[in-house]
């Protein structure tokens, strides 16, 4: 009995020690936690611009991929000799491209061709270099996409009627677009003039040329830099 | 800490008070934990909601799914600039456009 008096009444002990040491180390825990957790749902918000911006550059890039794809250039490729025609030795020859358009494609979506359009330029001289064995001279246009003030900055690369277009936002978020273009071509129309009067022969051989892309040629890559 | 560590090494006895002081402050402690983790449980559940419905959002968006309104694309190739009328899908502020056919 007294020992247990003496031990109700003694003041000796570590409890309470103990016991602040738990508390620090719970709440250490639960800070840990909750840190933890505010941590993870921060993440969204700057995932959703770098979403924003991703889709906007791969949208330009499926723009200019289904206007391409649904349409065809065609243009009359001439070339015209003079000969004399005693002899049939060559006087001139004289070389061109004409009647280029950007229309439809054949079995294609009825889609607006503005883009395509600003490439008739160039498909011309494309066309020239192609048929008639001479130098590209004109280059493809760069552009700017405009959608809800986002602007994507877009770069081509051309060889041939093969198109390389190259997307980015503000630097980054490039997005490539390859689009593989085949060329048709008619048989060659050839007419023959003779003019005694002058002893010449005047040859004009053309043939329509026309140049489609596939889809199952446009290839879209996405990279992040 | 001398006087800590000794304590600890201590065998002598506690009193019922410091005892029972001891016990509440515990209790506190592990109640204390027990919201805190608890908090974050609920963080973390709305953050992956969160996730689950952004992702959605990404993949209905993309595939043409979303809510379709029509709006205007301009391109401009220094020359001069010209619009281009695209179908626009957009949801919880995700948006993307494909020409209209």
């Amino acid at each position: 009995m007294k020992r247990v008096t003496e031990k109700l009444k003694s003041r000796a002990g570590a409890s309470l020690l103990f016991a602040i040491l738990v508390f620090l180390l719970c709440v250490l825990a639960g800070t840990a936690a909750l840190t933890a957790a505010a941590a993870n749902s921060g993440r969204y918000t700057h995932l959703e611009a770098e979403q924003q911006a991703y889709l906007a550059v791969s949208s330009a890039a499926k723009l200019f991929r289904d206007e391409f794809v649904n349409s065809k250039y065609t243009a009359t490729a001439e070339t015209v000799k003079e000969n004399i025609l005693s002899t049939g030795a060559e006087i001139s020859t004289k070389n061109e491209v004409k009647n280029g358009a950007i229309e439809q494609a054949d079995s294609a979506k009825s889609v607006d061709s503005t883009i395509p359009k600003k490439f008739d330029a160039y498909l011309k001289s494309a066309v020239e270099a192609k048929e008639f064995s001479s130098s590209v001279t004109t280059a493809p246009a760069d552009f700017t996409v405009t959608f809800d003030k986002i602007n994507v900055k877009v770069t081509c690369v051309a060889s041939g009627y093969n198109l390389t277009f190259t997307f980015t936002l503000g630097n980054s978020y490039k997005t490539e677009l390859t689009l593989v273009g085949t060329a048709n071509s008619s048989a060659p129309d050839i007419k023959t003039e003779e003019d005694t009067a002058t002893n010449t022969t005047t040859t004009t051989t053309t043939k329509t040329v026309t140049v489609t892309w596939q889809e199952e040629n446009a290839i879209i890559s996405q990279g992040r830099n | 800490m001398k006087k800590s560590v000794s304590r600890l090494l201590s065998r002598a006895g506690e009193s019922f008070s410091e005892v029972l002081v001891a016990i509440l402050i515990v209790a506190m402690a592990a109640l204390l934990m027990a919201s805190m983790v608890s908090a974050s449980g609920s963080i973390d559940r709305a953050a992956r909601m969160e996730d689950a419905d952004f992702y959605k959002a990404i993949s209905n968006v993309e595939e043409g799914t979303a809510t379709t309104s029509s709006g205007t694309v301009t391109i401009d190739d220094g020359a001069g600039s010209e619009t281009v009328d695209v179908n626009v899908y957009s949801q919880d502020g995700l948006t993307a456009y494909e020409v209209t056919p």
